[in-house]
């Protein structure tokens, strides 16, 4: 019980001292501009993922697939021995 | 247009409770549901940073992490899975086999 309170305020602690300084600083925004004609930017971003980013995007299909893979070898039923 | 800082208030609250939830937790399953919150904190701050500095690259990168996240919760609850099956418990105070 004790160590939950103490979490607790370690975990206020740390949002205090997160907030303080975003509250004190001075952000400088850039107006949008590539939501033009397209209100949510999503062709924008489909292009970037499918021109600059095309690379990480390969590699994260076969980070997915080892994933899919590593799951099914741990989680599958051991055949009876 | 709301202000970065509500965004970047709210990421910081969420992560906040990630980390309180995984300061305080003893099931398998809360942890990797407190993983996601604070892994979506810092997709909502890649997001709010890419549209304030007008550059597309914190979206992609977000979706990249969105992406990562599930992976990570793939194979995480297929290891609790294996925990479950040998221990028939999933208490992490208990799993301290890799602890020194």
């Amino acid at each position: 019980m004790i160590s939950k309170i103490l979490n607790a305020v370690v975990a206020l602690l740390f949002l205090a001292v997160v907030g303080i300084s975003i509250i004190g600083t001075e952000w400088v925004t850039t107006p949008l501009t590539f939501v033009k004609g397209d209100s949510s930017g999503i062709v924008h971003v489909g292009e970037l993922i499918f021109t600059t980013y095309v690379l990480p995007f390969e590699v994260l299909s076969l980070v997915l697939l080892a994933a899919l893979i590593g799951g099914i070898y741990l989680a599958k039923k051991e055949a009876p021995a | 247009m709301i202000p970065l800082a509500y965004y970047l208030l709210l990421a910081g609250a969420l992560f906040t409770i990630g980390a309180y939830g995984i300061m305080t937790l003893s099931n398998g399953i809360r942890l990797l549901m407190c993983i996601e919150l604070m892994l979506n904190s810092a997709n909502m701050n890649l997001i709010a940073f890419s549209t304030h500095i007008n550059d597309a690259s914190g979206q992609v990168f977000a979706l990249f992490s969105i992406a990562l996240a599930a992976a990570e919760a793939a194979v995480g609850f297929a290891i609790i899975l294996m925990i479950y099956r040998w221990r028939a418990e999933i208490d992490i105070e208990n799993m301290n086999l890799l602890r020194w």
